[in-house]
């Protein structure tokens, strides 16, 4: 079955998704060199409030975001201009890979039959198996991931994510189109 | 019979997990700050934590059995489905505000966008 047109949404959920990625890119790019310290802290907990409170908005919306979000340590966050990213690397991975996701969902096509569920599924256990051997891997000190592996894993978890949710929307909306048919 | 409840057995079961994994992590952490709070004399504010990171965990569990009533065939179970979704849907997302857990949130709103994809299907023949 083809996808069904869900245009608005994807567009919409794509843009607001792309500008918090664009933020995110413009936020170390803009301000000057070597302008942003060590932002390394906790998830969950706001660590730099007052060096972040002295950043212009957006910047300092974004940032405070990261802050809460991720652990932002230096050594596994990209650099712009000398300035960390508000994120880490496998953050930014997931944060980038959702508009990608969303748009890749359109070009995402199979037979749904009954086993349409069981295939979205599989693909959800692709997106979440990388992140999380590699996170928990690391996190019981069997290995050291590097950058590139947590960006890609990150990449993967929220790309396959977010396409998966973009499609169970289409087969919906599919199904309420049937419903009003018949 | 129901339309095609796959959708929304998709959404609300992401949502599920996605909001059990955020309680699972939460939990961990919370017990251990709520005891530190506690042994240092602030048991007030150690129970707090403990009690939002355990209700987060919690909250997860009915909306996972909701996704599974979801993905049933009869109508009757999609909408007790959806309407746990909802519901444990709302308080996760209180709590995730509540305690700053993002991915607590997403999981929550999934699990809204679920719930009421669920809700809103229309029965079929």
């Amino acid at each position: 079955m083809a996808s069904p047109k869900t245009p608005l949404l994807r567009l919409s959920l794509c843009s607001v998704t792309l500008v918090f990625v664009l933020l995110m890119t413009g936020a170390p790019l803009l301000f000057p060199v070597n302008s942003i310290p060590d932002l390394t802290g906790s998830p969950g907990i706001v660590d730099n409030e007052p060096t972040i409170r002295s950043f212009p908005a957006p910047w300092n919306f974004i940032y405070h975001f990261g802050d809460m979000w991720c652990h932002q340590r230096n050594d596994r966050s990209f650099a712009i201009n000398g300035n960390q990213f508000p994120v880490c690397i496998r953050c930014f991975g997931i944060f980038f890979g959702i508009p990608v996701g969303i748009l890749m969902s359109s070009r995402l096509k199979f037979q749904i039959r009954q086993d349409g569920s069981r295939i979205l599924l599989i693909l959800f256990m692709i997106a979440l198996l990388p992140i999380m051997i590699d996170g928990v891997g690391q996190g019981f000190g069997l290995w050291e991931s590097s950058n590139p592996v947590r960006f890609i894993t990150g990449l993967l978890a929220g790309g396959l994510s977010s396409a998966v949710v973009m499609k169970s929307i289409d087969l919906h909306q599919a199904s309420t189109a049937k419903s009003a048919q018949s | 019979m129901t339309g095609d409840a796959t959708g929304a057995f998709i959404i609300s079961l992401i949502g599920g997990i996605l909001m059990l994994v955020s309680g699972v992590m939460s939990a961990f952490l919370g017990s251990i700050c709520g005891a530190t709070f506690a042994a240092c004399g602030a048991s007030g504010a150690g129970t707090t934590i403990m009690l939002v990171s355990s209700l987060g965990l919690i909250s997860s569990i009915p909306v996972l059995i909701g996704s599974f009533f979801i993905s049933r065939s009869d109508m009757d179970s999609v909408r007790k489905g959806s309407m746990l979704a909802l519901i444990f849907g709302i308080i996760g997302l209180i709590f995730g505000v509540w305690g700053m857990m993002f991915l607590m949130i997403i999981g929550s709103i999934l699990a809204l966008v679920g719930g009421y994809m669920g809700y809103t299907l229309q029965p079929t023949s």
